[in-house]
């Protein structure tokens, strides 16, 4: 379950910022992928909600600059769903 | 690439002031050169001819200096204490309570999204309770950008003018969005929390 939840994750990365999954890993964020700027995260934001079917507020969408951050944010209202 | 000046400050911030514009920014920072940059304008109305100083000096000597109808400040990014964009109100109509807004961030580095959402609720906070605005308008050729202001700021959308605009190799439509006064406080400025740059790393 966790791994396919990784994995949806790391494929809406792979499309919005033109990277192969493999260079996704734990330390991924705003800092290390170059797409990865303002229109990228909004893009970003955008198509998890489109893909997960959930919306995510204000807080955390400022919040959600590492792929760490994604991952736990989303596990949290997988929780709380 | 811009040097590092002294800005007077005008709202201060978190990661990033907004700071006082003049002539030394024009001749000292890339503040022209922003809008020859094509990812930077991939989505505004811009990059249809080139800038230069020369040019940059004009439009601050007629549209900046002395305007009462609009407010521009620059975007100062207070650790690396570099000039990173500049963000303006337009348009201010005191009879209506309204303007409208524009922002860029220049230089590639500093496009991240918490240093354009700090400066732009900055400024749409500074509208509301100092200049006493009602509404603020805002339009993008991007639908992502405008549903993302709607979720993040508490916009509505008030409308789309179909193809509107020549862009990229074709005709774009233009969206077209607006902030009620008590939509920013409920829907949005209290839940934007902007993280310091040391946390984001």
């Amino acid at each position: 379950m966790e791994d396919e939840l990784e994995q949806k994750i790391k494929d809406v990365m792979k499309a919005v910022f033109e990277i192969s999954v493999g260079e996704i890993d734990e330390e991924s964020s705003i800092d290390n992928i170059d797409l990865w700027d303002s229109m990228g995260h909004i893009k970003l934001i955008l198509s998890i909600e489109k893909d997960f079917g959930i919306q995510f507020n204000g807080g955390e969408v400022v919040e959600m600059t590492n792929y760490r951050k994604i991952r736990e944010i989303i596990q949290d209202k997988n929780k709380s769903a | 690439m811009s040097e590092k000046m002294k800005f007077n400050v005008f709202i201060k911030g978190k990661n990033v002031d907004l700071v006082v514009l003049d002539e030394e920014a024009v001749e000292k920072t890339d503040w022209y050169n922003w809008f020859n940059d094509e990812e930077n304008t991939k989505y505004m109305k811009h990059h249809y001819y080139p800038n230069n100083r020369a040019k940059q000096l004009v439009f601050f000597k007629s549209e900046i200096e002395n305007n009462p109808k609009k407010l521009q400040v620059g975007i100062f990014h207070k650790k690396d204490k570099v000039l990173i964009g500049v963000i303006s109100l337009n348009d201010i109509d005191f009879l209506n309570r309204s303007c409208n807004t524009g922002a860029i961030i220049g230089v590639k580095k500093y496009r991240k999204i918490f240093c354009y959402l700090e400066a732009y609720t900055l400024l749409l906070k500074h509208a509301f309770e100092q200049l006493n605005m009602n509404k603020i308008s805002d339009g993008t050729l991007s639908k992502d950008v405008a549903d993302f202001l709607i979720k993040t700021v508490g916009f509505k959308m008030e409308g789309v003018r179909r193809k509107e605009y020549y862009k990229n190799g074709k005709y774009v439509d233009f969206y077209l969005i607006g902030l009620l006064k008590e939509e920013f406080y409920k829907g949005g400025y209290d839940n934007i929390k902007i993280p310091s740059d040391e946390v984001m790393g």
